[in-house]
């Protein structure tokens, strides 16, 4: 990889970020009144109030230096958050907007990487298995049945897994990351049940983005199949077995894996989505509250966060790609 | 060997249409004879179970959820058809454009597309429904439209790419044919059943913005919809007070919903790419 | 004797192909690419099989080496490898025959190689996968001599193939195939997608590897020219079918059918090769292909096609 390339990759990093963070600054500053009036107000028009409004109002507009010029506020906008500072959490107030978000995080990242993860290998593998010759036909209708699967919302699809495994059938807790009052250590109970709570949270995501690897992976391996690569490696009387593993699978992952990375936006808002369902006390479950809450710092705080996993992980999937294949030199 | 074009009606089409069929009708037809007087405050008991008088009963406030369906489903599909529609149609127009016209215009676009593409539309979304208030069905796709016409701009853009190297557009360009008319009369046409299947994602794609949206409590709760619906029986603690005939008919509504769209944009593809159809 | 013991050894059929048939079969239509072949290649022989592209050629190689995919199917004939019917094993057989008994060296072999793998690891796949235990070092070594036997260095092994040319890409294949000294090569047009001067290079390579281990080879190709160089007999196919065969000597002094003359009279000319080429492709045969093949002298075989046999 050469240094230019490096370069460039990191420039759109930061660029997406600047746009991002540009933009979260502008729509709060288009609003007629300040963001934090516009927000405390319609929540009082949902019936729900804030105790202190005036007085964190106050707090607030001295804050955001609502009285400056806008090129002002937008510099000190960008200079706090180049500081890492979001803010104050209104609804925690001595707390900081980031300490509330970093609280959360664990959870959200732990949560999605299982998910993503475990989706992608077993959605993959199915897929591919399910146009490998002499594979039982079993393989194929699995992929037809996750289909409908794939074409349902996550957030949907976990309300129904909730009334029947949480609410009807008890298998599995009603919300939660642990058992409230539970004693919490390195030990395997805790393991248990912390993946006692999060199954039913995993097990929505999985289910709704296994059919969508596997279907995308069906038709690259149907391709990959009829490569001469695939052909020369038979004609040589590898096993079946290797040919599977070094030759096609490692060939057709290529494409899933610049698919992964665009499609990482699409599942941290599942992800968010979920952990509300769920009660998951992870930076959606934060970010629900504090839209409920008026919150201002944190919602814009979780926003930006999801705008930086997202670049992250592309810039990460990005800078791993030229290792997974030797043809591209950057 | 002559490849006879498949005909328009294949089994996918056929079980994705009659699966929209199912939500659409009812859902366009319904608020026509729904009685408004049923979605009143206490137009039945509180939380009253399926029955005569409430085919799909009543929620906490004593409105009758079959009448709140038939009215919401209509703006639930509003957002869909504005969203999706005026998504594609600025991603065509600049597609082609970009597509086309190359140069300077086509790395601006090229370049914003990328960018955007990596930056969640929720996250946008959130901030824009945090900061104004949106109160009909008609801004909320029109503000869905805004974070999501770039999928659509990409898609396009790539199949002009490999249409204008066809030699039938040089031909034209030969033949003096302005730019305008060759990408809009010539290359139309070859893109319809390629625009349709992405037409279609694209309503797919708002209605779930508007979901999310409506699900965080960010939607118009001036007018019904389906999301609004879900909010509310989130909110009202239907799943754990077991009032399932309040949260499951709309999810049921959802599903079926975006199979049919699904099944439709599978068939669309194959339309579209006769490659697909083996394998 | 010596003249007998040599004459023995000759005339031990190493691959028999008969009869056979093989058919795409697709929705549309149904298209025979191969249509009742038979031809017995005999032991240290090299066989070429010349026609053009759409005649039917790479088809059989893949079909007698069962490497066909749908929608290619064989529908009849047998294929003998000295006494085991290669049509009748079963896949872990057959493996087991794979390339220790016949190798293959593919059309094109720009993209035969595994694109993400080094040379070396695709090398050590195809040792492994026959059982072939043995320490690093020695596993190099014997790399190391299969590339020299092609001309080519050692510093290949650890890169990728898209650091490599073409011609040097064939080599590789070339080299892999002598890897477990095979008593049978089949070569799918190993030099169509090269430069004039690599094409014979490569040619020359490939015939002198195969004598180094007197494997027989089957060589499938289009160019009458460098045929001509390498091959003790040819075959000419013509619509899926065998249309004439015999001694390359004979053949290209004495050729009956008046295809197989069309094909030995382009052989200076590229630029009429190439009209020809289209105009056989998309038209229907222009000779009649039922009859069966008549020896008009001792070894040469032509089919009937309603003309004279005279030259």
């Amino acid at each position: 990889m050469t240094p230019r390339y490096l370069g460039m990759r990191l420039a759109t990093f930061v660029l997406t970020i600047l746009v991002a963070s540009t933009l979260n600054f502008a729509i709060s500053r288009l609003t007629p009144q300040d963001p934090i009036a516009a927000l405390l107000g319609r929540m009082a028009s949902r019936g729900r109030t804030v105790e202190n409004g005036a007085e964190i109002l106050a707090l607030y507009r001295e804050r955001l230096g609502l009285d400056d010029p806008l090129p002002q506020q937008y510099l000190n906008y960008m200079g706090n958050l180049l500081r890492g500072d979001l803010g104050y959490s209104l609804a925690f107030f001595p707390i900081k907007a980031e300490a509330v978000i970093l609280r959360a995080l664990p959870w959200t990242i732990g949560l999605l990487s299982v998910a993503t993860l475990l989706a992608f290998t077993v959605g993959n593998l199915l897929g591919a298995l399910a146009v490998w010759p002499r594979v039982p036909a079993g393989f194929r209708w699995l992929v037809y049945l996750s289909m409908p699967f794939s074409a349902v919302p996550y957030y949907l699809l976990a309300l129904i897994l909730v009334y029947l495994f949480a609410l009807n059938w008890s298998v599995f807790p009603l919300g939660g990351a642990f058992t409230p009052g539970s004693v919490r250590g390195f030990d395997l109970a805790t393991l248990g049940d912390l993946l006692h709570h999060a199954t039913l949270p995993v097990l929505s995501v999985v289910l709704a983005v296994i059919g969508f690897w596997a279907l995308s992976m069906r038709g690259i391996m149907a391709t990959v199949l009829g490569d001469d690569y695939l052909i020369y490696a038979q004609a040589r009387g590898l096993r079946s077995r290797r040919i599977f593993s070094h030759y096609a699978m490692r060939n057709a992952m290529l494409p899933q894996v610049t698919a992964l990375a665009i499609d990482f936006g699409r599942l941290i808002s599942g992800q968010v989505l979920v952990e509300i369902i769920f009660n998951y006390p992870g930076v959606g479950w934060v970010l629900y509250n504090a839209l409920r809450a008026a919150d201002f710092f944190v919602i814009q705080g979780v926003t930006l966060f999801m705008v930086f996993a997202v670049a992250l992980a592309t810039l990460i999937l990005d800078l791993i790609y030229p290792l997974l294949d030797p043809r591209i030199r950057y | 060997m002559t490849r006879r074009l498949p005909r328009f009606l294949t089994p996918v089409m056929t079980l994705g249409l009659a699966l929209l069929a199912l939500v659409l009708v009812p859902g366009l037809l319904g608020q026509f004879v729904a009685d408004p007087e049923q979605m009143r405050l206490m137009a039945g008991g509180i939380n009253a179970p399926p029955g005569h008088d409430h085919p799909l009963g009543t929620q906490n406030e004593g409105r009758d959820l079959l009448t709140y369906i038939l009215k919401g489903m209509p703006n639930t599909l509003l957002i869909g058809l504005v969203g999706g529609g005026s998504a594609v149609l600025l991603g065509t127009v600049l597609g082609m454009l970009a597509g086309y016209v190359g140069g300077l215009l086509d790395g601006v676009v090229r370049n914003t597309v990328d960018i955007g593409l990596t930056i969640p539309p929720l996250a946008i979304l959130i901030m824009i429904a945090a900061s104004f208030s949106i109160v009909t069905p008609l801004m909320m796709g029109l503000v869905i439209a805004l974070t999501s016409w770039m999928h659509p701009t990409r898609v396009i853009r790539s199949q002009v790419l490999s249409l204008r190297e066809r030699e039938f557009v040089l031909l034209l360009r030969l033949s003096g044919a302005s730019p305008l008319h060759i990408v809009f009369r010539e290359l139309m046409p070859n893109l319809i059943p390629f625009l349709a299947a992405t037409f279609v994602n694209a309503v797919a794609t708002a209605i779930l913005a508007s979901i999310g949206l409506e699900v965080l409590g960010l939607g118009s709760f001036q007018t019904p919809t389906l999301g609004n619906l879900i909010y509310f029986a989130i909110i009202g603690n239907a799943m754990w007070l077991g009032l399932w005939w309040w949260w499951l008919p709309p999810i049921v509504i959802f599903i079926v919903l975006f199979m049919g769209l699904f099944f439709v944009s599978t068939a669309l593809d194959t339309l579209a790419n006769p490659r697909l159809e083996q394998g | 004797m010596a003249t007998m013991s040599g004459q023995a050894r000759e005339s031990v059929v190493v691959l028999a192909v008969e009869g056979l048939s093989i058919h795409y079969e697709m929705r549309a239509a149904t298209v025979r690419a191969v249509d009742g072949v038979d031809f017995e290649l005999r032991d240290n022989e090299v066989l070429g099989l010349a026609g053009e592209s759409g005649s039917g050629k790479s088809t059989l190689a893949l079909g007698i080496l069962r490497l066909l995919r749908a929608p290619g199917r064989v529908v009849a004939g047998s294929v003998r490898f000295g006494a085991t019917d290669l049509l009748a094993l079963d896949e872990s057989a057959l493996r087991e025959l794979r390339w220790r008994q016949f190798a293959y060296i593919p059309q094109g072999s720009m993209s035969a190689l595994n694109p993400v793998m080094r040379l070396q690891a695709q090398f050590r796949d195809t040792l492994t996968a026959h059982g072939e235990r043995m320490p690093r070092a020695a596993m190099h070594a014997r790399f190391v001599d299969v590339l020299q036997g092609v001309g080519l260095d050692a510093d290949l092994l650890p890169r990728y193939p898209h650091e490599l040319s073409g011609g040097m890409r064939q080599r590789v294949c070339i080299a892999m195939a002598m890897l477990l000294g095979p008593r049978l090569i089949i070569a799918d047009e190993p030099t169509s997608a090269l430069d004039v001067i690599s094409q014979r290079v490569v040619l020359e390579t490939l015939a002198a590897a195969r004598k180094a281990i007197d494997a027989s080879m089957l060589l499938i190709g289009h160019d009458m020219a460098l045929l001509a160089q390498v091959t003790d007999r040819l075959g000419i196919m013509y619509a899926g079918r065998l249309v004439e065969m015999g001694e390359t000597g004979t053949l290209f002094r004495d050729a009956r059918h008046p295809y197989s003359r069309r094909l030995i009279a382009s052989v200076p000319d590229v630029r009429a090769r190439r009209e020809f080429q289209s105009e056989a492709m998309d038209s229907e045969p222009q000779w009649p292909l039922d009859e069966p093949l008549q020896e008009v002298a001792a070894g040469h075989f032509v089919r009937p096609w309603g003309g004279g046999y005279d030259s």
